[in-house]
């Protein structure tokens, strides 16, 4: 009968960014020079995290910023070079928001996981799912109308990227975050709420604000470096 | 016999996205001999880099080219040591039989050939300087003691020694920018190396960091008998110790042949924006020949004025002293600064300067003059002492919060100051903050462009940028803002000749409309040629605020600075020891009209 | 051997560059193993968080424990020769966060057992005293710093009004000296143990703090890489977090940088909303990133000139270091007080007060 649908069984380089997927990566080793920047993108975590619990000085204490500001910056390294971005985070937290402001070493390495799991689940959930419904892994599609001449979906990608990465992890990461300092009594016992909001309304902020202008101003130098992972590790 | 062979060598570097790239070295051919100083000179983009890459190895193993297309990346081939260091051929897959296009040839080049880059901060790779030497031999195995041994004998030779004792307390933010290179150099000199390519050593240090690495090389040359292949812009380097050189431009050579072969070559140099040193330009347009040649050296050119003698031009040589009454728009009075560190930056500053001049901040690395500026610009607050802008007070924090409305500060690396992805939004990004109307600002870009000849790139990306276009879309983002007063930091730095002229000349425009510029730099040529007043600083104070005629006259004055005055300089230095009536000429143009 | 003349040199060379600031060659401190430093820090973070969570139940916070804790601390910061660059740059910052933390604890703690004591967030009357003191002391520091009026009251009323609010000081007659009738009462309680939870707190932060930054100011970044050799990880791992210290310095050096030519285009100029701040900053990330990919394509150049890519080994030259008898004593007294107080459940604080 006519009419029958005819089904795309091999969607593979249907989108520009099909070629960025969840795998390892593309077989090449990891080259000297990606090394250099995967160390370098950590250090500029670690150096960010600081800046961004120091700003704001004595209103904050235990790496809680009112403003978070280096968020986005690691979101955005985890879509860019993918498990780099996570690895950057934790170790960010650990020395930049951590031992660089005081926190003790042991608050630090338990609550920085707080900081590995959203973009790490950001890379996932992306790569993963969303790249195959049509939005850019890369997050071009929150910036630009269209990608390699394919046309973006930005109403959708705004509304995925608020609810997976400004609602869902940030929750999971301020209940891991604040819940672990409040666990190890360095938040007070009835300040649990006040603080679990400041860490969700800060990060949601900066990663609205920040996150655009990132991406618009650095997604294409990187990618036409030839520096986008195709995978997890290169 | 010959250390490198280069056969019509072409390269193109690998496009990830968009169109493909074009060639950037195109059919290069050229030889250097066992023991020679060979010397590339070349514009900005020429592809001088590239080429120090692909001697080195690194093109192709850094900067790969994908599988399958190596033929059309690279072609013609390299020679190493008479080996292949570069070359495709066509070779049989041993897994699948077929016959496939693979680059061969040697996969690591070191430790025989070294290679030395531009920025000192980007190659020192460890934390402390006795690891940095010893990096090299550590990764080769070596002994401990055979490598403490060298390493002791490295840094001896590149005029280090002193730090030898505690060099493993010694970290990379401890050093200068200079012994930063000199320290890379000796990481390569314990290596043993027979090939040493060095690009650029010299670009990012001041004079007596350039002094070092000069003699570094020339000893290391003597000592081991090490090939030397320099990327440099400054001609007297090149005259000086270069046996043969290659010009190149747009990756294609120009000329190519002994120092004295190419330099002899006026046209080329003029058509090519290469620089050829004050003493060749006044033997070029004065006539003045030495052994049938151009003279190099201010010695040669003495012996090539064969009685000949300058005309009187004392009552042509005007300086053209600012009016008295002029009022002033820079103000310090014992002015003291302290870093965290506590460092004593600045002790007890005074000078003034008058609208409308053009002063030349001159002194080493850790003079004071990048610490006076920025406390100008507003940049710096805890300072002791009184400093005022256009008769506003600095420490005032609302004349501070406007002070980017009155003074213009166009920082040294451009890659620091561009934020924006459009040549257009980039200009405009000042006169944003400022909150001006739309209408204006795009005014303004215009014309900001304009004046820089940028105006064609206005959609660009300034990332994608070259150099010297890069440099002139700071100074527009700047002018763009109005200021009354220009501080420029090293505005040639890294720049060929022409590009440098580019900027002097434009620097030299907003002067004569009316814009106060306050050039901090290590170009003795550019502050001979341009600057009517230098402020001279040494250690934290000002050594000489005067007449830049006047410094240059002094040679006292230029030895307690440590200030090696540009060629044209020296050479009236020389010819006043026989004509002592004869005035200090400064640049290649007044000799040039002295003599004709 | 070193020559004399070397051994002269080497005495000379007084300071050496640690994670932050500098510390002073030739302590005691300096000579400890990084391994041992970091069991400190570790052995100490722990002792502080299980001493200030012991539950009023169990006999409250261990204070002295922690007095002495915070007292070891800084006796090994002053025989590091640190002090002078801790007061220096982050006694701004820690003294107000452990205020911070001491109200916190002091005023969202209020599920704990025993008596009460009253606080009043109005007193019913205007108190002239020590409170006004306060006001007019912090009033006129702030303003001296910032010239500022709105930027002055805040601070000031605010620690004027923390004054105001505990009973014993508006109510004692020693604070205060005249009391004004003003409005009606608005009074709350809160459990006594806060307060020295509280307290509790700001000793323990204390110690975190402070070891946090004995650790890193007198920690060199080239310990840390002979450290992870010795802990078998591979050269090229343990070369890969070298050059994450390497390059922390030179990020935080372009960030500078770019924030002054961010300055110098007017970005502080006119009144910014906090978004526009916020972009300011976002806009900051063009250059660094932008420098840290010419960074890292230059040094990528470096290493393969010095023949990294070809290696399989490395020599080991004065990277790693030996533990001495000194750093078994730490680490064997640290345990020990570890498994006194963590493991075995005892206090201090209950052993002296018996």
């Amino acid at each position: 009968m006519s009419g029958e649908k005819k089904t795309v069984s091999n969607t593979k380089n249907k989108y520009p960014w099909s070629n960025y997927t969840l795998k390892w990566g593309r077989g090449e080793p990891v080259s000297t020079t990606q090394y250099v920047l995967y160390a370098m993108q950590i250090a500029a975590v670690i150096a960010l995290s600081y800046l961004s619990v120091t700003v704001f000085g004595p209103l904050s204490y235990a790496g809680i910023s009112l403003f978070y500001f280096v968020y986005p910056f690691f979101l955005v390294f985890t879509m860019w070079w993918g498990i780099w971005g996570p690895i950057g985070a934790y170790i960010g937290c650990v020395i930049g928001a951590g031992l660089l402001v005081g926190t003790g070493i042991v608050p630090s390495l338990a609550y920085a996981v707080s900081d590995f799991v959203p973009p790490f689940f950001a890379f996932v959930l992306y790569r993963g799912l969303l790249a195959n419904k049509g939005y850019d892994p890369l997050w071009r599609d929150l910036t630009d109308k269209e990608v390699a001449g394919v046309k973006t979906k930005r109403t959708g990608a705004w509304f995925w990227f608020v609810l997976i990465n400004g609602v869902i992890l940030n929750l999971i990461s301020g209940v891991i975050g604040v819940g672990i300092l409040w666990d190890m009594k360095i938040i007070a016992t009835n300040a649990f709420w006040p603080w679990f909001i400041g860490w969700i309304v800060g990060d949601l902020v900066a990663m609205v604000i920040i996150t655009p202008v990132l991406v618009k101003g650095l997604t294409s130098l990187v990618e036409r470096q030839g520096l986008v992972n195709h995978g997890w590790i290169t | 016999m010959s250390v490198l062979e280069v056969n019509d060598f072409w390269w193109k570097y690998r496009s990830y996205v968009g169109a493909e790239n074009p060639f950037t070295l195109k059919g290069l051919s050229f030889k250097v001999d066992k023991g020679e100083f060979f010397g590339i000179i070349g514009p900005s983009g020429a592809g001088k880099t590239t080429l120090c890459y692909a001697l080195t190895g690194i093109i192709p193993h850094v900067f790969t080219v994908p599988y399958g297309k190596e033929r059309e990346h690279i072609k013609g081939e390299i020679k190493l040591f008479g080996q292949t260091l570069t070359k495709v051929e066509a070779v049989t897959d041993e897994k699948t039989g077929r016959v496939v296009d693979k680059i061969v040839g040697i996969k690591q080049t070191a430790p025989r050939v070294g290679l030395l880059l531009q920025d000192p901060e980007n190659q020192f790779l460890r934390m402390d300087l006795l690891h940095e030497i010893a990096f090299g031999m550590e990764l080769l195995e070596l002994s401990k003691s055979e490598i403490e041994q060298r390493a002791k004998e490295a840094l001896e030779i590149v005029g280090l020694g002193s730090l030898w004792p505690i060099a493993d307390l010694v970290h990379p933010s401890e050093l200068s920018g200079g012994q930063k290179q000199r320290a890379a150099i000796a990481s390569f000199i314990a290596l043993r190396p027979e090939l040493l390519v060095l690009d650029e050593p010299m670009s990012d240090l001041d004079p007596e960091g350039k002094l070092s690495i000069i003699k570094a090389i020339d000893s290391i040359r003597d000592k081991y008998d090490i090939t030397i292949i320099v990327v440099e812009h400054n001609p007297e380097v090149i005259q000086k110790y270069a046996d043969k050189v290659l010009a190149i431009n747009n990756g294609e050579t120009i000329a190519y042949g002994t120092t004295e072969k190419v330099y002899s070559q006026w046209k080329l140099f003029d058509e090519n924006g290469l620089y050829a040193s004050d003493i060749a330009r006044i033997g070029w347009q004065a006539g003045l020949t030495y052994n049938g040649r151009v003279p190099f050296t201010v010695d040669e050119m003495m012996e090539a004025f064969n009685g000949r003698k300058q005309k009187s031009l004392a009552d042509d040589l005007k300086d053209d002293p600012i009016d008295e009454a002029t009022e002033e728009i820079i103000s310090v009075k014992d002015l003291n600064f302290w870093y965290d560190d506590g460092t004593h930056a600045l002790r007890g500053v005074t000078f003034a300067i008058k609208k409308g001049e053009y002063v030349g901040l001159i002194g080493q690395n850790g003079a004071g003059k990048s610490t006076i500026s920025k406390i100008i610009s507003g940049l710096y607050k805890k300072f002791q002492g009184e400093a005022k802008v256009m008769g506003l007070n600095l420490r005032d924090r609302k004349v501070i919060e406007r002070i980017p409305c009155y003074v213009g500060y166009v920082f040294q690396n451009p890659d620091n100051q561009i934020f924006m992805r459009k040549v257009y939004d980039e200009v405009a990004y000042g006169l944003k903050n400022l909150k001006m109307p739309l209408q204006e600002v795009d005014q303004r870009v215009k014309e900001a462009l304009k004046s820089v000849g940028l105006l064609s790139k206005i959609d660009e990306d300034p990332m994608f940028l070259g150099k010297g276009e890069k440099r002139r879309l700071t100074v527009a983002s700047i002018l763009a803002m109005n200021p009354k007063i220009m501080i420029v930091d090293e505005p040639t730095t890294g720049q060929d000749f022409r590009m440098s002229e580019d900027i002097m000349n434009l620097l030299e425009e907003l002067n004569k409309a009316g814009t106060t510029i306050l050039a901090i730099t290590h170009d003795m040529t550019l502050v001979s040629e341009h600057t009517k007043r230098v402020i001279v600083m040494h250690n934290g104070a000002v050594t000489y605020d005067g007449s830049t005629r006047g410094f240059f006259s002094n040679a006292e004055l230029l030895d307690k600075a440590g200030i090696i005055p540009p060629m044209a300089v020296r050479l009236s230095h020389e010819y006043k020891k026989k004509n002592p009536s004869s005035p200090c000429l400064m640049n290649a143009k007044e000799w040039v009209a002295a003599l004709k | 051997m070193l020559a004399s003349s070397d051994v002269e040199a080497r005495a000379s060379k007084k300071y050496v560059r640690t994670f932050i600031f500098s510390m002073r060659t030739g302590t005691p401190v300096e000579k400890l193993h990084v391994i041992t430093k970091f069991f400190m820090i570790v052995a100490m973070s722990i002792l502080a968080l299980y001493m200030f969570s012991i539950p009023v139940s169990q006999g409250g916070p261990d204070i002295i424990g922690l007095a002495l804790l915070l007292l070891l601390t800084f006796v090994l910061l002053a025989i590091a020769r640190t002090a002078k660059y801790l007061a220096n740059s982050y006694l701004v910052l820690v003294l107000p966060v452990l205020l911070g933390q001491f109200f916190w604890w002091l005023f969202f703690n209020w599920s704990l057992p025993g008596a009460r004591m009253l606080f009043y967030f109005w007193p019913g009357f205007l108190p002239i005293g020590v409170s006004t003191v306060v006001l007019v002391g912090v009033f006129g520091l702030v303003y001296y710093k910032t010239r500022s009026v709105v930027l002055s009251l805040v601070p000031s009323i605010l620690l004027w009004w923390f004054t105001v609010m505990p009973g014993v000081f508006s109510f004692s007659s020693l604070f205060t000296w005249v009391r004004i009738p003003v409005g009606v009462v608005f009074s709350f309680s809160l459990p006594q143990w806060s307060a020295t939870v509280a307290f509790s707190k700001v000793l323990g932060f204390g110690v975190l703090i402070y070891t946090s930054f004995l650790f890193l100011l007198t920690t060199r970044d080239t310990e840390i890489g002979g450290a992870l050799k010795q802990l078998r990880l591979s050269f090229r791992k343990s070369f890969f977090v070298m050059l994450m210290f390497r390059n922390l310095n030179t990020i935080l050096m372009d960030y500078e940088n770019i924030r002054s030519a961010q300055i110098a285009r007017a970005a502080n100029v006119m009144r910014k909303n906090v978004f526009s701040r916020i972009i300011d900053l976002a806009y900051v990330s063009v250059p660094l990133v932008a420098t840290m990919i010419r960074r890292s394509t230059e040094m990528g150049v470096a290493l393969y000139a010095r023949g990294f890519e070809a290696s399989h080994g490395i020599t080991d030259y004065k990277e790693t270091r030996r533990f001495s008898y000194v750093d078994f004593t730490i680490i064997a007294i640290l345990a020990a007080f570890l498994i006194y107080e963590v493991i075995l459940g005892h206090s201090i604080t209950s052993l002296l007060m018996r």
